[in-house]
């Protein structure tokens, strides 16, 4: 019941190369994977693309899964353990997953659904555990790592693999130069002269385990990690930087490590202004002003759903070596509050501690700690008590009903004037008008960063998906205004936003198992991370709108 | 001028999903940003869209957006200077 997750065998495919020392050599003699390339415009920008040579083809198989299973089974094989044990399970983090499948597609091709492909990855590797889906913007990777971490602290599997991918297809590329986050040189995080993020495709794998020999390298743990929401802005960052503050904050006093003791932290650093200028005053609120930080994302740019796996992999071996690696390309410093940040490799004196961030779209955060002192942290507070429904609410549109109509009237029947709400999408508005009926003559207590949020589907952002590919094939530019909404964890953010609430947010896809989100719920009160979890389902796909959310706490004993 | 004005409210009612506003409910004069109309940055975004798809005007950056953005009336000023089509 009280164990820690240590680093087990690990492996990654970027635009840098194939594995841990194609990325070390190259990084330690300042080689980017990213390459000039030009849209039908004539406008450039840089990109990292995968050597997809290498990669070998399953017949049936999408790009996707075969990065996929190319590298999770490089973890496996290396690792030399049982894919079919009931003791090894499997957890995804894609932020689009198979989308590219949307393109010119004249049916519908279910495996663009995440928890699809997530089955076909577990049945290609042969693991026979139900995978599961982290679908969370650009902070899914890291929350992986959380998962698979905490699911090994309390019992639940002896390992865990963890597979981090995206890929750069047209649908990300158009929405993301929609709005005009898009460098037209390689990125230079936190550099005054920073003009936007370059984007890259990746995948990454770790083997997490209870054992911490598994791999012949200097043993890493995972000693603490916590989520956070700015209840800001869907897709600007915070402006104060207290929600990834806390993030950082709540993952070093699970560590038990105070600021101090931290010898680097591996910032998001996308280059985008407000990005950066976040993350600069998360940092000096969490008193690590005087801590060099830095961002690889120069060497193989912002890899979404990859980034929080790959660039925490390559933290850890940056541990190991006792290195930090340098932020390639930086100048000059350009946020608000100072940042140590170099553009030379340095040697660490010492190197034991690492902290790893990530932020993204509906303002979410997450922290991660790696130690190489691989005593135990702070004792997992568990208790078994009893999880109480405190409120349920259920909302499904009727089947002869116009959706939009529909909503509408619901929302008009709360009483609310939310300029906000018109501009939802379909999905947001559902699970929006739901929890607002939930929560209606109720008061959440006054520490919003004890309550969380956990939600799930099988559809993901599909309904706004498509009307962002439809753009894309009648040739019209993609509008920010939808691409934004083709994310399924921005609903969480919204309802965050409405109500303040500041604690965990997880969105899950659901592969063979329905609750996947409740069971998370009720872990997060059993451990003590939370007081109260709104959870449940919400989904929005054709005719299909229904959505049903508790309100959970935990009974006192 | 006049009519600039009007059709750029219509615009942007359509765009920016201004439920239940009519262009009359829009001051020409009023922020279009936090007070005002509560325009936030994703709207910024669709409205440097309408400017390229029906004036023509191609704007690389919010920011450089940002002193034409402040009302409707500056807004249709430098539609008027800048238009293409």
């Amino acid at each position: 019941m009280n164990r820690l997750a240590y680093w087990g065998h690990d492996y990654l495919v970027t635009s840098v190369g194939a594995g841990i020392d194609a990325h070390v050599n190259a990084i330690e003699s300042y080689q980017s994977g990213l390459k000039e390339e030009s849209d039908a415009n004539g406008e450039s920008y840089w990109a990292g693309r995968i050597d997809w040579s290498a990669i070998p083809q399953i017949p049936g198989a999408t790009p996707l899964e075969n990065l996929m299973i190319e590298v999770g089974g490089k973890v496996l094989r290396a690792a030399k353990v049982e894919a079919n044990s009931p003791r090894l399970g499997l957890i995804l983090s894609t932020t689009k997953g198979n989308i590219d499948l949307l393109q010119s597609q004249a049916d519908f091709d279910e495996r663009v659904l995440p928890g699809v492909l997530a089955q076909r990855v577990a049945a290609s590797l042969g693991i026979t555990t139900t995978p599961q889906v982290v679908c969370n913007a650009c902070i899914s990777g890291l929350l992986t790592i959380i998962l698979g971490s905490r699911l090994i602290a309390s019992g639940t599997y002896d390992r865990v693999l963890v597979i981090g991918a995206d890929l750069m297809s047209p649908f990300v590329i158009s929405g993301f130069r929609a709005f005009k986050s898009v460098s037209s040189h390689i990125c230079k995080p936190f550099d005054a002269s920073r003009d936007g993020l370059s984007m890259g495709e990746a995948c990454g794998a770790v083997l997490l385990t209870a054992d911490p020999f598994e791999c012949d390298a200097i043993p890493v743990a995972v000693k603490g990690g916590a989520v956070s929401n700015d209840a800001n802005h869907i897709s600007g960052p915070s402006r104060t930087g207290d929600g990834l503050y806390l993030a950082i904050r709540e993952a070093l006093d699970e560590a038990q490590v105070p600021a101090d003791e931290v010898d680097f932290v591996g910032l998001h650093g996308t280059a985008t202004v407000y990005n950066d200028e976040m993350e600069s005053k998360a940092i000096a609120l969490a008193g690590l002003s005087d801590k060099p930080v830095n961002s690889l994302k120069p060497y193989f740019g912002h890899t979404l759903g990859a980034c929080g796996v790959i660039e925490s992999i390559l933290s850890v071996w940056q541990l190991r070596h006792k290195r930090l690696w340098a932020t390639m390309g930086f100048e000059s410093l350009g946020t608000p509050q100072p940042l140590l940040v170099s553009a030379w490799h340095h040697n660490l004196s010492k190197s034991s501690v690492c902290v790893k961030a990530a932020s993204g779209f509906g303002g979410c955060n997450a922290a991660v700690v790696f130690a190489t002192d691989c005593t135990q942290g702070s004792e997992l507070q568990w208790t078994s008590g009893k999880v109480r429904v405190e409120s349920s609410v259920r909302l499904q549109c009727p089947e002869n009903e116009d959706f939009d109509q529909w909503i509408r009237e619901q929302y008009k029947s709360l009483g609310e004037s939310n300029m906000k709400f018109f501009k939802m999408d379909r999905l947001c508005k559902l699970g929006y008008v739901a929890v607002a009926k939930l929560l209606a003559g109720r008061s959440l207590p006054e520490d919003r960063y004890r309550v969380a949020v956990v939600l799930s589907n099988r559809c993901s952002s599909l309904d706004t998906d498509m009307r962002h590919q439809a753009l894309l094939d009648a040739g019209q530019p993609a509008s920010p205004a939808v691409f934004v909404y083709t994310l399924a964890n921005i609903v969480s953010g919204e309802i965050c936003i409405r109500h303040q609430i500041k604690g965990e947010g997880w969105f899950l896809i659901e592969s063979a198992d329905e609750n996947v989100s409740k069971e998370l719920a009720s872990r997060l009160l059993q451990e003590h991370r939370a007081d109260f979890v709104l959870t449940g389902r919400c989904e929005m796909f054709g005719k299909k709108a229904f959505t049903c959310i508790d309100l959970l706490s935990l009974q006192a004993n | 001028m006049e009519l600039l004005i009007e059709q750029l409210k219509q615009q942007m009612i359509e765009a920016l999903n201004l439920e239940e506003m009519t262009p009359a409910d829009i001051d020409t004069d009023a922020p279009l940003f936090g007070e005002g109309l509560g325009l936030d940055s994703i709207d910024a975004l669709e409205i440097i869209l309408i400017l390229e798809r029906e004036y023509g005007i191609k704007l690389t950056n919010a920011s450089e957006a940002k002193s034409h953005f402040k009302s409707v009336r500056t807004l249709a000023e430098f539609v008027q200077q800048n238009r293409t089509k």
